[in-house]
């Protein structure tokens, strides 16, 4: 008996290939993680092509690697002609893009606010003059003044921003973007953060398909991921996170809808923040008032073919609060790109899920669905 | 004298002695049957622990003990016992994570790499395979290993 | 019948626990043998001597005895309660054995019943107690295991009593003597 079924393990275990590809924290400050099938030797070889992708976008795009070109260009002062590669000029158009659509509600530049409230990703001890207060879980950083909320709110404005092409160069150039606060000159800086991941993803699933590994999925942080099929061709049971999970109940999950063939980007006040007073700030910053967040709206996901809108999109669903979010899900851009998406809404005692995704299951019953397709 | 002389006519085997191993034989062939019928709960069998790419440490469920593999440089590693968990400490100069190991879960109970730790905070428990828990800052990553019947699903 | 609990009884039951302890120590510091929990459990050639030879009361003291300070010793304490049940259930399946069907029996049949019943308590005990369902899909191996610690424990017992002399458990077991005069 122990022999048929060491046999029939065998068999299982050789018939599919399936591969774990990378826990690299070397790129852009979040794991990626891969599950593949398809035949060792592909797989390994679409290990190396992803080394390379990633590097070349490391020496492109990474805000610390430097000379990369966002480091130069967050570097650089008003009125100095920053040169970028076609590549960039291609991922910052694509960036006022999104900005001008949801009207801000993406906005890439409000890097100096996210560090205000102490989200960066370099940890300190001095945010400008507060330091952190409390431990573990109950540690926050106190409020930060009115003054440099406005001044940063300031500088965290995407039509200050020049982008230029000149007989076939590409440029960026900050116009008026000075704003002096505390001794202090800042100059507008840019985070692309979930646009430059992904992209990597993208370009990291394109590579895959080239090379005949068709079926699996990726995921790039713990907040987007892009899925082809599972092993036997079919649809993934992608399950959402419950943007609440310690306080309501123990369901770690509330909802759960079959997707293949697409990209799914998440954001969420859960992911990274800290409370005051009772208030929740999170990293999520609204770039018009330089404040976290705080339309009672959790969470947000976007379903979309690029890896890239999805994140931008995803972001700014959360910003846009209930009234603007339904109406941009039900917007033109939306249903003539097939961009679906949902997002969780606090309504008194219970949360609301607003969704135009299709075949979406509500599995936990602290909430409610509204369709609003 | 009486009890000696019964003794010493003790033989080696008896005609009765045939009832209670029969009933012995069949308890064991049941029982073996148990660890042959294949789990179909989402059970974690082991817990790897990975820092960077490398697994530093495992911990085997089936036989409850946790095996510290080649460690990078200046890296330590410190198991205790305590309320029926396994305590698996992670330290070097800068970094410190506390990894709780209990019967059928694992987390990250302590770490010192940011205020807000959302490796502590924001990952919800290791129960069944392919649950994770990282800690960016410290590239430790806290993995579970099981049976893998349910690995349609994605989470995001 | 009256149990008088003479000096030299109480003295052999001292060796048999001295013997039984250094067996269950040793065990416990040698490496587990495939499974964990799997020993050979020699020390239970001295609970089923004392069974026979000295009586219940004493059997059951000696196991006792040799569970808390063996735990003791091997600075164990947890081990201490799914020990302990497992050799007093175990304990008295052999006293039961002996008393009411012994002859018709083997000693090693006695041996090997008690060696099994000892394996699934301390296995079901210790699931419990320590809350790891896992760990219990080996009882079928444990308890094939205690079949063969069974047998090995019951041929030395078997071996010990008709090999060494009579003489030598006369002199302990005296008493006879005493009983035989009402």
């Amino acid at each position: 008996m122990t022999v048929l079924v060491l046999v029939m393990a065998f068999c299982l275990t050789s018939c599919s290939a399936k591969a774990i590809a990378y826990n690299n924290y070397d790129y852009f400050g979040s794991p990626l993680e891969a599950i593949v099938y398809g035949s060792s030797k592909n797989v390994e070889n679409w290990e190396k092509e992803t080394i390379t992708i990633l590097e070349n976008l490391k020496a492109e795009l990474d805000p610390s690697y430097i000379h990369s070109d966002i480091y130069n260009f967050n570097n650089a002062k008003d009125d100095e002609k920053v040169e970028i590669s076609a590549n960039t000029f291609m991922l910052i158009n694509q960036a006022k893009q999104i900005y001008d659509l949801t009207n801000g509600a993406y906005n890439p530049c409000v890097y100096y606010l996210v560090d205000l409230w102490g989200f960066s990703n370099v940890e300190r001890e001095n945010y400008y003059g507060r330091t952190w207060q409390g431990e573990g879980k109950e540690s926050y950083l106190p409020l930060p003044s009115e003054d440099y909320i406005k001044a940063f709110t300031e500088l965290a404005n995407f039509d200050k921003v020049e982008i230029a092409e000149n007989d076939g160069k590409f440029y960026l150039e900050k116009k008026n973007t000075l704003t002096t606060i505390g001794d202090n000159n800042y100059y507008l800086k840019v985070d692309l953060g979930g646009l430059i991941k992904g992209y990597a993803t993208d370009l990291i699933f394109e590579k895959a398909n080239e090379m005949g590994i068709n079926k699996g999925y990726l995921s790039y942080g713990t907040s987007s991921i892009i899925v082809a099929t599972n092993d036997k061709g079919q649809s993934f049971d992608l399950t959402l996170t419950n943007p609440r999970k310690n306080d309501i109940d123990t369901n770690i999950t509330f909802a759960k809808i079959p997707i293949k063939n697409i990209s799914v980007s998440t954001s969420g006040d859960y992911e990274r923040y800290y409370m005051v007073d009772g208030n929740r700030y999170s990293h999520l910053i609204d770039g018009s008032t330089g404040y976290p967040i705080n339309n009672n709206v959790f969470s947000a996901t976007i379903f979309c073919k690029n890896s890239r809108i999805a994140d931008m999109l995803s972001t700014a669903l959360i910003v846009m609060g209930k009234d603007r979010a339904i109406e941009f899900l039900k917007s033109d851009y939306c249903v003539n790109n097939d961009i679906t998406g949902l997002f969780t809404y606090k309504n008194e005692d219970k949360i609301e899920v607003y969704s135009t995704a299709n075949n979406i299951e509500i599995t936990n019953s602290n909430f409610e669905l509204e369709n609003i397709k | 004298m009486k009890k000696i002389e019964k003794v010493n006519k003790s033989v080696f085997f008896k005609p009765l002695d045939i009832a209670f191993y029969a009933i012995i034989s069949i308890l064991i062939i049941v029982l073996l049957c148990v660890f042959l019928i294949p789990k179909n709960e989402n059970t974690l069998e082991k817990i790897e622990i990975y820092k960077g790419n490398e697994v530093i440490y495992t911990y085997d469920y089936n036989l409850l003990q946790g095996n510290i593999e080649k460690l990078p440089s200046e890296t330590l590693i410190e198991e205790y016992d305590e309320n029926n968990c396994h305590y698996v400490k992670i330290i070097t100069e800068e970094s410190y994570n506390l990894v709780e190991i209990g019967s059928n879960y694992a987390l990250m109970k302590d770490a010192n790499c940011s205020h807000y730790a959302p490796c502590v905070n924001n990952f919800s428990a290791i129960k069944k395979d392919g649950d994770i828990i990282v800690c960016m800052p410290h590239q430790i990553k806290i993995v579970g290993v099981g049976n893998k019947q349910n690995s349609n699903e994605v989470r995001i | 019948m009256t149990k008088h609990l003479t000096t030299r009884k109480i003295a052999l039951l001292g060796i048999f626990l001295a013997m039984a302890l250094l067996m269950f120590v040793v065990e416990n510091l040698l490496p587990p043998l495939i499974l964990p929990g799997a020993k050979l459990g020699l020390s239970n050639i001295f609970v089923l001597l004392t069974v026979i030879l000295l009586g219940n009361v004493e059997a059951i003291i000696l196991v006792v005895a040799k569970c808390v300070l063996g735990s003791l010793i091997v600075g164990n304490l947890t081990a201490l309660m799914y020990s302990l049940t497992a050799g007093l259930v175990s304990v008295t399946i052999s006293i039961v054995l002996y008393k009411f069907i012994y002859p018709k029996i083997s000693l090693i049949c006695i041996s090997v019943v008690s060696a099994v019943v000892h394996n699934l308590i301390q296995t079901i005990v210790f699931c419990l107690i320590t809350n790891t369902p896992s760990y219990f899909m080996f009882i079928g191996y444990l308890a094939l295991f205690g079949v063969l610690a069974g047998v090995i424990t019951g041929l030395v017992v078997i071996l010990l009593l008709k090999y060494v002399p009579t003489k030598v458990y006369d002199k302990f077991l005296s008493i006879n003597k005493e009983n035989q005069n009402p």
